[in-house]
């Protein structure tokens, strides 16, 4: 019904949108990566249904919360994954590209400061982006398998609120899931 | 689902403007509770169950979260490891099972294993993945022979269950009719078949299955079923044997939707009763211990090329045709590989014929890429066949041969593709490091070529000695 977009699914991969943050900065972004952003599409095809005419690529989508930083991180995660339009490759491309993206997944995640890595996990969650919770979250869960629960506490600031006779009781009658930790 | 976005909106604004704080506030407490159990979904179930004594917030969630992963504790005492298990499974109230793993290798009363089960199918539970293994022995084929576990029979009738894995040293035995309903994806890896057409009688009970994937090491006797499921687009069929005899077996395939087919192990026979239209890929590594062939040989041959002309719709074909010599009664003819876009081939002494009987009726072939071991003793070599109008000709864009040493007809068969691909952008050989990049490019570089635009690159090979 929109008297702008002819097709009603928009398949150009040229189209942009524009994406502002909470620090007010506007990322430019192809609809193919945008729309894995739950959030943004659901805006997106709220816009399209309204009264106002959709006006393509000079609309402006705003994310009150989300850091520039953290969509630059966002919105590059999202340009490296498989894309859904994409043609079927054969078994080596697709094992090519995986290992490429190991590797950009690999320097991602090095040095990541846990306030960052929460920022990322917090910005995917509000844009409902699934793969990059997939991913940011399973990198969390790698980081704290096998460490102690000090260590957890300590690189998170969880702060202890159990008396000490209640721990020291859990854990001895569950000896079993505090066995063979890392040092720390 | 819409009460926890709208917390995580009010707790990000908060986040958001303490980011530049060093981590002494405690912000991964205050995401909501879905993030909190999407996290621990990812750790083993001993790990989730540890968090709980981070703090009094994070006492609950591991019970919360709907993926349960229990790996056997092989040091200690067995008897006490199924008490915990049975305390986690008490202790653990999340409605449902999005996926229920076990994986178990110690002696262990079957009793308790169907409970744990019978805990996962009331929890209509999405992704089964079960690898049990009673005792560990195993003979000298390296095949478990020790105590098999039986599935309990409410198995068989889980409404629920979308991904079933099932590994080691169990039993297969579904009840004569039942049915798998939301069964999509199906992996059985090296388990026990009971008596002949279980496996037929399972796939037959399975009406939306996608993917499917068998893998046995130990063949007994003949083994014959069929795989007759109209949904399936993924199959994977994996026969190996460590045994003195080769394994017999037939195997009858009606796929109609097939798109992606892997073979791996050793050919017998395999018939595809409907034609595979829309294939995609089909991946075949052809594998055959050196004692068997003395009989089983004359055949070897007919039956490549009986399986290669079922896979004539493949747009991409990934071939090892293993060691043996195929000398081949019948042959690919009169079965064209139109859709062939892509082909990797492992070339031995004794396959050239096949790669060129390949390149003979796959017209739109556009990128090649040979492979060969180093050391091998030249049998069959390449031998140019006169009169191929259209092989070649046109669509040849990209050309690869790792391990070349300049043999003979190695030099004779790159001297061919050169001479007959007119729309050749790339040549990329890989040699050995025993011989010199410069030297082998300049002589590739003398050869004739049609193609004004290709562009030759020569290799070392690091990954080899």
């Amino acid at each position: 019904m929109s008297n702008t977009s002819e097709n009603p699914k928009p398949s150009s991969s040229s189209a942009k949108m524009t994406l502002k943050t909470s620090d007010n900065e506007l990322f430019e972004v192809e609809e193919a990566v945008a729309m894995k952003f739950c959030t943004v599409k659901q805006y997106f095809e709220d816009e399209k249904d309204s009264d106002v005419a959709a006006r393509g690529s000079t609309t402006v989508i705003p994310l009150p919360n989300v850091h520039s930083a953290v969509l630059a991180t966002l919105i590059s995660y999202g340009k490296k994954l498989p894309q859904s339009n994409a043609v079927a490759d054969n078994h080596e491309e697709e094992e090519t590209k995986k290992k490429e993206r190991k590797k950009y997944e690999q320097g991602l995640l090095k040095n990541l400061m846990p306030g960052e890595l929460l920022d990322l996990i917090s910005a995917a969650n509000y844009l409902d982006f699934k793969e990059g919770l997939e991913f940011f979250n399973q990198a969390l869960a790698d980081h704290i398998q096998n460490k102690s629960v000090e260590y957890v506490r300590k690189f998170f600031g969880i702060k202890n609120d159990y008396e000490p006779h209640e721990e020291e009781k859990y854990r001895e009658e569950y000896a079993w899931a505090f066995e063979g930790v890392d040092e720390d | 689902m819409g009460e926890s976005s709208a917390q995580s909106m009010s707790k990000c604004t908060e986040l958001t403007l303490n980011r530049n704080a060093v981590i002494d506030t405690d912000r991964i407490s205050n995401l909501p509770d879905s993030l909190l159990y999407h996290i621990l979904s990812f750790l083993p179930t001993k790990e989730a169950f540890a968090t709980a004594i981070l703090s009094n917030r994070w006492k609950p969630l591991w019970t919360l979260v709907p993926t349960l992963d229990i790996k056997d504790n092989c040091c200690k005492k067995p008897i006490s490891f199924t008490y915990i298990v049975y305390r986690v499974l008490a202790l653990h109230i999340a409605p449902s099972l999005r996926s229920f793993r076990l994986t178990w290798y110690s002696p262990c009363d079957s009793f308790h294993l169907d409970t744990w089960i019978h805990f996962a199918l009331a929890r209509n539970v999405q992704q089964l993945h079960l690898e049990i293994y009673l005792d560990g022995r195993q003979d000298d084929s390296h095949v478990y022979v020790g105590k098999f576990f039986w599935l309990p029979r409410s198995l068989f009738t889980c409404k629920t269950v979308v991904v079933l894995e099932l590994s080691g040293g169990i039993v297969l035995n579904p009840p004569p009719s039942f049915q798998f309903a939301s069964l999509k994806i199906l992996r059985l890896s090296k388990i026990s078949y009971g008596p002949t057409n279980n496996i037929s009688t399972l796939i037959s009970g399975c009406p939306v299955l996608e993917d499917l994937s068998v893998v046995r090491e130990c063949m007994d006797n003949v083994f014959s079923f069929k795989i007759n499921v109209h949904t399936l687009k993924r199959l994977h069929i994996e026969f190996k044997s460590y045994k003195p005899e080769p394994p017999d077996y037939n195997l009858e395939i009606h796929t109609p939707a097939l798109e992606y087919f892997r073979f791996s192990g050793h050919l017998r026979n395999i018939v595809f009763h409907e034609k595979l239209a829309h294939l995609i890929e089909a991946r075949v590594d052809i594998y055959a211990l050196e004692d068997w062939t003395r009989v089983y040989e004359i055949y070897y041959g007919d039956r490549i090329f009986k399986l290669l002309r079922a896979l004539n719709n493949a747009k991409f074909l990934s071939l090892f045709s293993g060691d043996k010599e195929c000398i081949a009664f019948g042959s690919i003819y009169p079965s064209m590989f139109q859709n062939l876009v892509r082909l990797n081939f492992k070339v031995t002494p004794s396959n050239w014929h096949v790669l060129l009987a390949l390149l003979l009726v796959a017209p739109n072939l556009e990128v090649l890429v040979v492979n060969k071991d180093y050391d091998n003793e030249n049998r069959f070599c390449w031998m140019e066949l006169p009169d191929a109008p259209g092989c070649l000709s046109s669509c040849l864009r990209t050309f690869n041969f790792d391990g070349f040493e300049e043999l003979e007809h190695e030099v004779k068969f790159v001297m061919y593709i050169l001479k007959k691909a007119r729309a050749l952008n790339t040549m990329t050989i890989k040699i050995p490091a025993k011989l010199s990049k410069e030297g082998v490019f300049e002589t590739l570089s003398m050869f004739p070529r049609l193609s004004t635009t290709c562009l030759i690159t020569v290799e070392k090979d690091n990954s080899l000695e």
